[in-house]
């Protein structure tokens, strides 16, 4: 019976060891579901069905099979009621799609810092002239990627669920014709548990 | 030692092995098997410019496997993109919750941008078929693998 004591003893040791705090390194792309809020999985499926939906849309198909169209991202409209940096999504559709070799991009974000550099190049006398890029070179834009991102959200007692609806759209800027659209719907829902009271 | 302390002493007994199997029996769930099961898919051109297939489905998890089947594989490509399309069946009455994700390897080989496609939750409903899509990150994908596994917290 002492022999079982001690056994229990050691056991419940082991067990309670186990809940001192431990950091480790952990898959990025595993599925994580530690709450409702927005999520990396969230992200990652809305960046893989809005690019996927893109590329492979047959009108986009054959105007990219004859030349790699320039675009730029205007902003995602946050409509949800979290705080969700819809920047750092555009960045991974906009690296996406760059990698994938279809489409060039130009940054509206970094209009100032590209002015200052050619001012600094043509003005401040320190750069070699022969070697300063050349002023009105930038190529236009033909289409804008935009969109909006919203969420309904709807509480029982026990009960959460949250309603994700991410939209893009792509636009032809000269013509004003959305050529491409799509939408990437989430549902989550958590459940308090009877132990989690 | 009187009949009253002995049965008590046995009651404690009992006690303590359901407790011990109550321990072990907590301490063990949730530990499920993070292999599960794999479909590859390769195009090859052959001299006469016919893309041949070949297809290959690897088990690592025989209870997932009762449960879901790769029913078919299919690929074609879209302008230059290889696309994915494997259709799978629940052949189980319940819900079952697991993740995929796609991998993307070119004619040599060499696999595209490893760990960038991330594992996505998918929900099969009972006797329910359902085809999963991916499209390929650039046009040197010649060949791809689905990896399937239980939906687990590792």
């Amino acid at each position: 019976m002492h022999g079982l004591k001690y056994f229990v003893c050691g056991l419940s040791i082991v067990i309670v060891a186990g809940c001192a705090t431990s950091v480790k390194y952990e898959d990025a792309t595993k599925v994580e579901t530690t709450t409702t809020d927005f999520g990396s999985t969230d992200l990652q499926q809305i960046v893989n069905k809005m690019v996927d939906s893109l590329l492979t849309f047959p009108p986009i198909v054959q105007v990219t099979n004859e030349r790699r169209p320039v675009m730029f991202v205007n902003t995602i409209k946050n409509k949800t009621l979290e705080h969700i940096d819809t920047e750092s999504i555009t960045d991974s559709i906009r690296t996406k799609i760059v990698r994938s070799g279809k489409f060039r991009f130009v940054d509206m974000t970094k209009v100032d810092a590209v002015e200052k550099q050619f001012e600094f190049q043509s003005e401040s006398g320190v750069v070699n002239k022969a070697t300063t890029a050349t002023f009105g070179q930038h190529i236009g834009a033909e289409y804008m990627l935009y969109g909006n991102f919203s969420s309904i959200v709807k509480k029982a007692e026990d009960v959460q669920d949250i309603y994700y609806k991410f939209t893009l759209n792509l636009m032809h800027l000269e013509t004003g014709i959305i050529e491409w659209a799509d939408e990437k719907e989430i549902r989550k829902t958590s459940e308090r548990s009877l132990f989690g009271r | 030692m009187s009949d009253h302390t002995r049965a008590t002493s046995r009651h404690t007994g009992l006690n303590y092995y359901g407790f011990v199997v109550i321990l072990m029996t907590l301490s063990f769930i949730g530990c499920s098997s993070t292999a599960g099961i794999e479909g590859s898919m390769s195009a090859t051109t052959e001299q006469g410019g016919q893309t041949v297939y070949s297809k290959q489905v690897v088990i690592n998890n025989d209870s997932l496997a009762r449960d879901i089947q790769i029913v078919d594989m299919k690929s074609d490509f879209v302008g230059n993109l290889l696309r994915a399309q494997v259709s799978l069946v629940n052949k189980d009455n319940d819900t079952i919750n697991f993740q995929f994700k796609f991998s993307w390897f070119e004619e040599s080989g060499r696999e595209i941008d490893p760990d960038t496609d991330a594992w996505t939750p998918v929900i099969l409903y009972g006797k329910e078929s359902k085809s999963l899509q991916g499209v390929a990150p650039n046009p040197n994908a010649k060949e791809f693998k689905i990896k399937i596994r239980e939906l687990s917290n590792e």
